[in-house]
């Protein structure tokens, strides 16, 4: 009896020691992780350009990056980045120095910086090689480092909640292209562009975005996508994506309601009607089994990022070959895919006309039944200028100025700066208001 | 003897204009029985059940117009667009109101039935189904030509439940008399009492109009307005030109076999001095044609988008504003549906005439044929032309509109959305409401776990699996 109290003591001791050792092995795991992310943290300011009725106004904002290349490249987030008329970067040492915006994706809320590094006066600039997230697992330690809510460098820890969380398209919350590391790490406003690490002191994710008025929600960019989006930034400013103008649903429903468990796939939902699939001999209800002989599959939501992604990936004006299903048949068809049609630019001010406008988006095309692609949209109007005076609002979209087609903001930057030049006193606009056709004319008061 | 004469004159002149001037007393005694209260049941439907409505309780002014128990109301008490005319668009939450009852002066109810509207001079008429065997007293109203601004007149009306619906009765002047787009008056700074439909009385005692819902005509009144347009709370009267013809006629409300307004066919807005100096339209305003629609008049008489139009049967359209387009579409929905108008256009700098022949508007969708499926939670409707005018879809769009869904319901859960057109049941192509019901009837009996369902979101398409295990 007494020789078993005493094993059991004894036990217990061992046991509580080797929890204790494990503890401290664990801290000193989260130390050594922090030490070899934290030097290349970065603190970033961008200053943006905001137009309010009209009026250009300036905000400060604050985010995190991480130098990823000992160029000075920086990731951050794209909605951290965008409309930065300059950024400011505050580096580990406290240097402050300003970086320049190399390109920005808004499908993905991925945008690279690049530190001025003249402007270092220390002699080295420290960055992080970037993980892999292939190998994440649910439940996992992490930790997710930035300056959230002011310049202080924070560190906070957590697990992996969930590795494949897909947002349907919901307001701004749009990413067709990727699935969302789910973490209850405490991501806050200002840790957006901050990396998420492992205990190993790997980069696995960027941190993007909190939900409002949740607790314990937070969601980072898997890494693996970062890196393949940050390159293709630096290779060319923006990332181009093939489009085939389709709409897709998992293949689950239909499945159930073939009463067919075999079958894989994706079923197609729409096919828009300016895209290449339009007379391709593909159908609505049509099911893609393969792209190019690779088979793909979707029966759930979640697997439709992987689809899209790898339709985005094709090469551009070469043919591509889709193998469908059609009530039992199996069958080829060809189609050459196009660049997506809706390129985001920084918005334009025509200054003297009180206006500015930005490049359609996707979602307008869609929602205000436009047409085809061209035109461009008016974000804001100054209260009394000339536009104001023509009756133009925010939402209408500017398909021709004089006659002319406006195709993007390049034709209309090129057709302000004309007619400018020549001082015309009198622009006829042709708009699309709520989708339907309404006419303007633009009139400068006759100068004294 | 000749002195005598102007006295006597004077004094006729007097005597004529105490009979003709009562004093306010007499005059509320006699116009109080015309008055009545109005009460009957909003429905809206709720979001959980197809085909279920809250009933809210609603009281409303009338004003008994014949002897036989009709009463006038505002026209408020039907909010629902009829026709595609009025521009209100499509609303999806509402019933037809019911359970009307009229109480009288005496504080005796009736029971009441809704005979019909016209959304043009704002009124609705009611019907006591079981009025006394006694011809009742009723308002006839008197043209309003002599009335003039600074003149007395007398507002009749009733006080809310917290007053127990007593009357209220307001000697005011004509503060105002409107003339474009068409007749009205203004009282300054004064409200309805309980709604719209009061009664309005001349300085003699004799009705000439009712009082209007605040703000029902003040088109374009807008957040964005200049400061010329600030506007108090002026009460509006609409003179008795406005309905007295209808009194004779009452309009009908006739689902089956609908009769529209007059239709024109276009989508439009204003000639403003900008468009026109542009285009070298010498007209002092008019309406320009945005968009015509596919198989209306205006397509069939060959009118294009981009055409000005500055005369209606050779009278100018001074039209400068979009806000004034209403006195457009009321000149065309003044016409019989079957009228021929002669429009003079500007195209390109050229003017050319077009005859029309005008047509009713097509049905809207809030009037169309409905099947309801509570077992699915949805109802539909059959798929008429404002849907496909709105959105801008081929006349040869075959389908059924989603009315409504219910949220917890299987068609709710599905993903099915309100405003969708089901084009496709179980991948075949439906031709029309009798082909959906039929469709969907043959599918339930037929079991399975899904019914698969091609919708049309605006342009776009996708497919919505629906439960019915």
């Amino acid at each position: 009896m007494k020789a078993v109290l005493l094993t059991g003591i004894i036990t217990m001791m061992v046991a509580v020691s080797f929890a204790q050792k494990s503890a401290l092995a664990l801290q000193e795991q989260i130390y050594r992780a922090r030490d070899r992310v934290m030097p290349a943290l970065v603190h970033v300011e961008p200053v943006k350009k905001v137009y309010t009725k009209g009026e250009k106004q300036h905000t400060l904002v604050t985010g995190s990056g991480i130098i990823f290349s000992p160029k000075g490249y920086v990731i951050t987030n794209h909605h951290v980045a965008e409309n930065a008329e300059k950024v400011w970067c505050t580096l580990s040492n406290k240097e402050r120095i300003t970086a320049s915006v190399v390109g920005s994706d808004p499908s993905t809320d991925i945008a690279v910086l690049k530190l001025n590094i003249d402007e270092l006066k220390a002699p080295e600039l420290p960055y992080v090689k970037l993980g892999n997230s292939d190998s994440l697992e649910v439940g996992q330690l992490v930790l997710a480092l930035g300056s959230p809510l002011g310049l202080s460098r924070s560190v906070s820890m957590g697990v992996i909640s969930s590795i494949d969380r897909y947002f349907p398209e919901s307001g701004s919350m749009m990413s067709p292209y990727n699935l969302w590391i789910q973490t209850d790490a405490a991501i806050n406003p200002g840790n957006s562009g901050g990396p998420l690490i492992n205990l190993q002191g790997e980069v696995v994710g960027i941190n993007a975005r909190a939900v409002f008025l949740a607790e314990n929600l937070g969601f980072a960019i898997p890494i693996n996508l970062v890196k393949d989006i940050a390159q293709k930034i630096i290779n060319g400013r923006f990332v181009e994506r093939a489009w085939l103008g389709l709409e897709f649903q998992p293949l689950k429903d239909l499945k159930e309601y073939l009463g067919d468990s075999s079958l894989r796939g994706v079923l197609v939902a729409h096919i828009d009607q300016n895209s290449p699939a339009r007379g391709s001999g593909l159908a609505v209800g049509d099911v893609i089994q393969k792209i190019n002989r690779i088979p793909i599959h979707a029966e759930y939501e979640e697997d439709l990022p992987q689809v899209r992604k790898i339709i985005a990936d094709l090469p551009v004006d070469q043919p591509v070959h889709l193998t469908i299903w059609r009530k039992g048949k199996t069958r080829t068809v060809q189609l050459t895919p196009i660049p997506e049609p809706f390129v985001e630019e920084p918005e334009f001010e025509a200054s003297r006309w009180g206006l500015v406008v930005k490049n359609i988006t996707w979602n307008l095309y869609r929602y205000h039944m436009l047409p085809d692609f061209n035109g461009v949209l008016v974000t804001s109007v100054k209260s009394g200028d000339l536009a104001d005076q023509a009756r133009l609002q925010s939402g209408d979209v500017i398909r021709k100025i004089n006659g002319q087609l406006i195709r993007n903001l390049t034709d209309f930057r090129k057709a302000y700066f004309e007619l400018e030049s020549h001082d015309s006193d009198m622009v006829f606009l042709e708009l699309r208001r709520n989708g339907h056709r309404y006419f303007t004319v633009i009139r400068k008061p006759l100068t004294p | 003897m000749k002195a005598l004469k102007p006295v006597l004159f004077l004094g006729v002149i007097l005597l004529v204009h105490l009979l003709e001037a009562r004093n306010p007393e007499t005059i509320f005694d006699t116009a109080r029985p015309w008055v009545c209260r109005v009460t009957y049941y909003k429905n809206v439907a709720t979001q959980a059940k197809i085909g279920s409505y809250i009933k809210i309780k609603q009281n409303r002014i009338g004003v008994l117009v014949n002897p036989s128990g009709l009463v006038m109301v505002s026209s408020d008490v039907y909010p629902l667009s009829l026709d595609i005319m009025s521009g209100n668009g499509v609303s999806f939450f509402s019933g037809e109101p019911s359970d009307f009852k009229v109480t009288l002066w005496n504080g005796k109810e009736y029971p009441a039935r809704f005979v019909g509207k016209d959304d043009l001079a704002k009124v609705a008429f009611i019907q006591m189904t079981e009025p006394p065997d006694s011809p009742l007293p009723f308002a006839s109203f008197v043209s309003t030509d002599s009335v003039t601004v600074g003149q007395r007149i007398y507002l009749l009306e009733l006080l809310g439940e917290g007053y127990n619906f007593e009357p209220i009765f307001t000697p005011v002047r004509v503060n105002a008399v409107i003339r474009l787009p068409r007749k009205k008056f203004l009282i300054n700074d004064l409200r309805t009492a309980l709604s719209a439909g009061g009664l309005v009385l001349n300085a003699s005692g004799h009705p000439i109009g009712v009082t209007l819902e605040s703000g029902a005509e003040s088109a374009g009144f807008q957040s964005g307005m200049g400061f010329e347009d600030y506007r108090p709370d002026f009460l509006e009267i609409a003179p008795s030109e406005w309905f007295q013809a209808l009194i004779q006629h009452p309009p009908v409300l006739v689902k089956a076999g609908y009769q529209g307004k007059a239709w024109l066919g276009i989508r439009m807005q204003a000639l403003t001095p900008e468009l026109a100096s542009y285009w070298h339209v010498p007209a002092q305003g008019g309406v320009v044609v945005d968009q015509v629609f596919p198989d209306s008049p205006a397509e069939k008489a060959g009118l294009k988008g981009g055409d000005v139009i500055v005369a209606v049967n050779g009278r100018p359209i001074t039209i400068k504003r979009d806000e004034l387009l209403n006195r457009f579409r009321e000149l065309i929905a003044r016409q019989k549906p079957d009228n021929r108008i002669e429009l003079t256009l500007f195209r390109k700098g050229r003017q050319l005439v077009k005859t029309v022949r005008l047509r009713s508007a097509p049905r809207a969708i809030d009037l169309a044929d409905k099947y309801q499926l509570r077992q699915l939670g949805m109802e539909v409707r059959e798929l008429t032309r404002d849907i496909l005018y709105d959105y801008m879809l081929p006349l040869d769009t075959r389908g059924v509109y989603v009315y409504q869904v219910d949220r917890a319901s299987p068609a709710g859960l599905a993903g099915l959305e309100i405003g969708s057109i089901i084009t496709h049941l179980n991948g075949e192509p439906v031709k029309d409401l009798s082909d959906f019901r039929k469709k969907m009837e043959r599918a339930l009996q037929q079991g399975g776990k899904k019914i698969m369902l091609q919708v049309q979101q605006r342009r776009e398409t996708a497919f919505v699996f629906v439960d019915i295990k």
